[in-house]
């Protein structure tokens, strides 16, 4: 074992071992995206054409309750007050799932999804990952939105009402293992990097969908306080803001998106 | 074993059992396995939901109490399997600790006693009351034998009792002490013997007196019932019955119960019949070929035996003995006729030939048939009738002579010695016929009483006049034989005159026909040959017929082609060449043998339909140079393939299926023939004609499978339009081009002057008498009749199998085209059946052909992603439950699933987890016996490392001490005595 793993150390110079896969997921967390994009691209997917922009909404509070009539319900900063306080202990101003929501109808309504230029996942502060298909009608009403999460967490999958299309998907973390290979990797903050939607676009967007640049993807926040942190995503590149002004998410990723449709000429 | 071992990491002890679940991350000890499963399953939620009541975990201490005392059970039971028994100690109060050490020696002691007691009262044969015999579990009396000495002479039984006290002794005897007879108990034995004696003697002599009396009684019975038996039937005759009375107790049967007794009888006489089982399964192909090769090899057989005259075991079912009664001589005559003309060439020298062996035998079977005896040359039948009659007439006739060696005879004995003449006839037998030079015939006579006389002259000769019976069995017997004869000539003159019945198989073309001249004189018989050829040699009969008859068969296609060809020659050739009939057979034969090994089959086909594509190519490129340089030559001068192609094609159909979406065969040969009908030029009739037979056979293999073949419709189109002054635009260019041609052109104008009743429009041939030098009217009229036929028939095939634009499109060349034949000036059948076909293409397609348009792209509307609802519950009456909207059964069903799957998995933790306990037990034993095993190794080693090291050291010191041996310098060293330092040792 000692000889082969001499052997594999003069030869890093020259070749890269390919890593197991263990190694590889570990290897995208923890590495800079600037020595990703330097490998050889996934020629797979540039082949399709498209790249769309991929979104993490990020620390997501979905989580389920159930109340005294055996009911179970999203847990809500309204509804659950008093739960929150007393058997929780925690501070009911932190469960915001409409955040999510809002994030969500202006993300899954905008021209750039109805393009098929957008890819969605939420990851939830409880560490639960979600691929969002971009074909979702997510429900206008908060109440129905809260059913269809209480019912995804349950059974991990909701698919289309006449299809056997899975539009919500619980999926395994960490997050970095679904990004494609080279992908560079933004988080949203107001204390980052100040850009206009469309400098934001043009500096961080790649200048046609098809085009064989990497892909980009976005952190935004889909909680009430707080920040999205480079520790908790490590492979996230650079912190930018949209807005001179602390923006709700919704109206953050209104921006971003009219940004980039005006980039890529999605009217 | 070892090898592989080798290989393998050791395991080491403390490893867990194979079959375990070992999770990384966890040290050696897996700790409690109940409390572990517990902490986690009950720590992690599969489901975060807060405010859930979650039952605690249980306590551990129960659950390792549970776990000890399993332990422990097994541990015990580990130690006492494979152990059959234990020692258990009965030593009395030996662990009882209550009892005092006086105690427990007073309890052995008087259990010691009581058994002793028991053991020596219990074989103690003087006590009086355990000596009573037992029988069948009744006590024996001695004082109340069994034996009733009586001389009641009925009890034989008693008797025998008695003998066997006498003889064998017994307890009533010896206690009584007296005469089991009666006499005096004084009396010794040798007189009770004799009294025995004698009574038996009278018993004996009793016996045999009742047994005569008894005789005696039984045949005065019998005699009693015959006297009886007699004066009844005088008795009987008078008595009257009367009238009224059911008298005849045998009633006459009516036709109808005759009927049913002969029904019934017949029935039971066939339920009487052996039944031979019945069997539905029907014969494998192999089972029928190796049947039908039998048949032949049996028929080749007998035909080889009849042809050499082996006739031994022939039942000649096949002969008919037609002709034999009415005219026997003539047949044969004229068998002998056919004899010497119709010898085959592979007959052999035969010993049965002709009849003249034969007839000397046919002399002396009858008298009355003795008109075919005359040695040599046959005898003319005025001159037999002669003889038979002075046979007849008198039996001493001289004109009988000579007469037969071993002919039985009456010989007047010493005729000249007789006195006064007088005749002396005795019996015997003909030893030897003498004939003089002059005629005279003298014999000599063995006579039955042994004398023996020569010279015997024929007066004093005279054979033995028959019996009629005798006579009539001759006669059977000669009918017979000539009837045999008859036979056989026959069947040999069959047999030299048949084909044979097994060929070989021939795998060259030239081959074949070599057969086929040789044997065949019409051709039917050719057909036969090629039967015969397959049935004898059928794959289903050997596999390792397999190469041959792939052969065989590529020979076949070849001689299909060649018959086709001869067929456009020539035509049909008559009935006694049938070729129509030829190539029928030969499908049939090509069809079985694709149906016995479709490998082959297929693969030949491929092959020859590779060598079609090639040669239409070939064609095709010489085409052009051949319209320039061979213009002026009369032969036929074509890019189309030969009629003998064509009908191969044709066959194809028969033997393939045609509707199958792919196929190995038949869509390369669709696809030649498109291209063959798309591709190759027309110049002449015969083109022309070859087009619509290739278009026709395309419709043919496509209408069924509803597929459109472009090729053929636009070659009927382009037809239709080269008879029409306005053609227009052509669909193939090869038709474009030859509108110009003229034998077209002449093809155009005859057509105008073709004149025909109503009834026979001439139709298509495959004869070239019709294609190339037919008239040109009715030509031109069967080219253009069978155009617009063919089109009526595949859109009649194709009607209703596409949309109507479809149909449109398909149907829109041929629809164009057929309005643009004339309306005039031609006959009126084809204006009709143009008027037919017409309005059949009208209905079919109402719309006018749509231009080609470019498809638009997609709009972004249109090219937006799908939005899609979710399957989404109603909130409010949500619920984690499993058994949700299921129906009450089957939620008891799923329950009960569960709980087993639960149980059952809960079982097969508690196994794995035992048997990982009997493991490491099994482990810790093994380790703790080898371990002691080892030390004392160990121990043993050391001790003889220690005397080995001292060993060397006294060498090392130049073995001074040692005593008795030693090797090398050591010894050396102790013989000299020397007793210093070895060199280089330590101490110097």
């Amino acid at each position: 074992m000692s000889s082969s793993s001499e052997e594999s150390g003069s030869e890093e110079e020259t070749t890269q071992q390919p890593p197991n896969k263990k190694a590889k997921t570990s290897f995208l967390a923890s590495q800079p995206l600037e020595a990703a994009t330097q490998q050889t691209v996934d020629t797979s997917k540039i082949k399709h054409g498209k790249q769309p922009i991929i979104v993490l909404l990020d620390q997501a509070t979905l989580e389920t309750v159930k109340n005294r009539r055996g009911i179970y319900e999203l847990l809500n900063c309204d509804d659950h007050r008093e739960i929150c306080k007393k058997k929780l202990k925690k501070n009911p101003n932190d469960f915001r799932p409409d955040i999510l929501h809002q994030e969500l109808l202006a993300l899954l309504d905008s021209p750039l999804n109805k393009a098929g230029m957008l890819k969605i996942y939420i990851h939830t502060a409880t560490k639960v990952l979600i691929e969002v298909n971009p074909s979702i009608r997510i429900p206008r009403t908060y109440k129905r939105f809260a059913g269809l999460m209480v019912q995804l967490l349950h059974k991990m999958k909701i698919k289309a009402a006449n299809e056997s299309t899975a539009l919500l998907k619980v999926i395994k973390n960490p997050f970095s293992q679904h990004l494609p290979a080279g992908t560079r990797c933004y988080g949203f903050s107001c204390q980052g990097t100040l850009y206009s939607p469309i400098q934001l676009a043009k500096a961080l967007v790649p200048l046609e969908p098809s085009d064989n640049a990497p892909p980009t993807c976005l952190v935004i926040g889909a909680m009430s306080t707080g920040h999205i942190t480079i520790e908790d995503h490590p492979y996230i590149e650079k912190m930018v803001s949209i807005s001179s002004y602390p923006l709700s998410g919704a109206s953050a990723l209104s921006r971003v998106c009219g940004g980039i449709e005006h980039h890529w000429n999605i009217v | 074993m070892g090898t592989k071992r080798k290989f393998k990491a050791k395991r080491s002890l403390a490893a867990l059992p194979k079959g375990l679940v070992h999770k990384k991350g966890r040290v050696s000890d897996p700790g409690n396995p109940f409390e572990v499963t517990g902490r986690s399953s009950r720590g992690k939620q599969k489901h975060l939901v807060h405010n859930k009541l979650i039952a605690k975990p249980k306590s551990t201490k129960h659950a390792l109490e549970s776990l000890q005392r399993r332990q422990t059970q097994l541990r015990s039971s580990i130690k006492s399997t494979k152990k059959a028994n234990v020692f258990v100690d009965k030593r009395i109060g030996q662990y009882d600790s209550s009892m005092s050490a006086d105690d427990r020696m007073l309890a052995r002691l008087v259990k010691e006693r009581t058994r002793q007691s028991q053991r020596v009262s219990k074989y103690r044969l003087d006590d009086d009351d355990n000596n009573l015999l037992t029988h069948k579990g009744r006590k024996l009396d001695p004082n109340k034998s069994e034996v009733i000495y009586s001389d009641d002479e009925d009890g034989h039984g008693q008797l025998e009792a008695v003998d066997t006290e006498l003889h064998f002794g017994g307890s009533g005897m010896s206690n009584r002490q007296a005469d089991p007879y009666g006499g005096s108990s004084n009396s010794n034995l040798s007189q009770v013997y004799n009294q025995r004696k004698t009574e038996l003697d009278d018993l004996i002599a009793r016996r045999k007196v009742m047994k005569a009396e008894r005789m005696q009684a039984k045949e005065t019975q019998i005699e009693t019932v015959e006297k009886m038996d007699e004066s009844f039937a005088e008795l009987s005759a008078l008595l009257s019955y009367r009238k009224n009375e059911k008298r005849p107790l045998i009633a006459q049967q009516t036709q109808e119960e005759r009927e049913m007794n002969e029904w019934n009888l017949e029935l039971k006489q066939m339920m009487m019949k052996p039944k031979r089982k019945a069997t539905d399964r029907t014969k494998t192909p192999e089972e029928i070929a190796k049947e039908e090769a039998e048949r032949l090899h049996e028929l080749e057989t007998r035909r080889m035996a009849r042809m050499n005259g082996d006739f031994d075991e022939d039942g000649f079912s096949d002969i008919s003995i037609d002709g034999y009664r009415g005219s026997k001589k003539r047949k044969m005559k004229k068998n002998k006729r056919d004899d010497q003309s119709n010898r085959n060439p592979d007959e052999l020298s035969d010993s049965d030939d002709g009849s003249d062996h034969d007839e000397p035998k046919a002399v002396f079977t009858a008298d009355g048939l003795q008109y075919l005896d005359k040695e040599g040359s046959a005898v003319r039948k005025d001159e037999c009738d002669r003889n038979d009659s002075d046979d007849e007439d008198d039996s001493t006739n001289n004109d009988g002579h000579p007469l037969a060696e071993g002919t039985r005879v009456q010989g007047n004995y010493h005729a000249a010695e007789q006195f006064d003449n007088q005749d002396a006839w005795y019996y015997g037998v003909i030893k030897r016929a003498h004939v003089d030079p002059r005629g005279a015939v003298t014999y000599d006579v063995d006579y039955d009483d042994g004398d023996f006389e020569e010279g015997v002259s024929p007066e004093n000769v005279r054979t033995i006049a028959k019996s009629d019976q005798e006579v009539e069995k001759d006669k059977e017997k000669s009918e017979r034989e000539l009837e045999e004869k008859f036979k056989r000539n026959k069947a040999r003159d069959k047999a030299r005159n048949e084909m044979p019945f097994i060929f070989e198989v021939t795998t060259t073309l030239d081959g074949l026909h070599e057969v086929i001249a040789k044997y065949a004189t019409r051709g039917e018989d050719a057909s036969v040959i090629i039967e015969r050829m397959y049935k004898a040699n059928s794959v289903k009969l050997d596999h390792r017929n397999k190469e041959k008859m792939q052969n065989f068969y590529d020979v076949l296609l070849r001689r299909y082609m060649s018959v086709g060809d001869a067929i456009f020659v020539s035509g049909d050739g008559g009935e006694e060449l049938g070729r129509f009939s030829q190539l029928d057979r030969l499908l049939k034969v090509m069809y079985q043998m694709a149906q016995d090994s479709p490998d082959s089959a297929g693969a030949v086909w491929s092959r020859r339909i590779g060598f079609f594509q090639g040669a239409h190519a070939k064609r095709l490129r010489d085409a052009e140079f051949e319209y320039e340089d061979d213009a002026a030559d009369d032969g036929l001068v074509t890019a189309w393939p030969s009629m003998g192609t064509f009908l191969l094609l044709r066959a194809l159909g028969h033997i393939f299926p045609v509707t199958d979406k792919k196929h190995y065969v038949v869509t390369p040969t669709v696809l030649l023939l498109g291209q063959m009908v798309a591709h190759t030029p027309v110049t002449c009739s015969y083109d022309l004609v070859m087009g619509i037979l290739c278009s026709g056979l395309l419709i043919e293999y496509s209408k069924d499978a509803k597929r459109v073949v472009p090729e053929a419709l636009a070659f009927l189109a382009g037809v239709m339009r080269l008879f029409s002054k306005n053609p227009g635009f052509f669909a193939l260019p090869s038709l474009e081009v030859a509108k110009n041609v003229p034998t077209i052109k002449a093809l155009r104008d005859g057509l105008s002057k073709a004149k025909f009743g109503d009834g026979d429009v001439p139709r298509l041939t495959l004869t070239s008498d019709f294609i190339v030098d037919g008239k040109l009217e009715d030509l031109s009229a069967a080219i253009l009749f069978a155009a617009l036929d063919l089109s009526e028939t595949y859109a009649n095939a194709l009607e209703g199998s596409f949309s109507i634009s479809v149909e449109a499109e398909v149907f829109s060349e041929l629809s164009e085209s057929i309005l643009t034949l004339p309306k005039r000036g031609i006959p009126n059948v084809l204006q009709q059946k143009i008027g037919s076909t017409a309005s059949k293409l009208a209905s079919m397609c109402p719309l006018k052909r749509k231009p080609v348009c470019r498809q638009r792209t997609s709009t972004k509307t249109e090219s937006a992603i799908k939005s899609l609802a979710p399957r989404m519950e109603d909130p409010t009456r949500y619920s984690m439950s499993k058994d949700k909207g299921k129906k009450a059964v089957q939620v008891a069903i799923d329950r009960t699933r569960r709980e087993y799957k639960r149980e059952h998995k809960a079982i097969s933790r508690e196994l794995r987890l035992d048997a990982h306990f009997i493991e490491k037990e099994r482990r810790d034993e093994h380790e703790s016996r080898a371990s002691k095993a080892r030390a004392k190794r160990n121990k043993n080693y050391a001790w003889l490392e220690g005397e080995q090291a001292s060993m060397n050291e006294q060498v090392r010191l130049g073995g001074g001490l040692l005593t008795g041996g030693g090797t090398g310098l050591a010894k050396a060293k102790a013989a000299s005595g020397k007793m210093g330092i070895k060199k280089g040792g330590k101490l110097k």
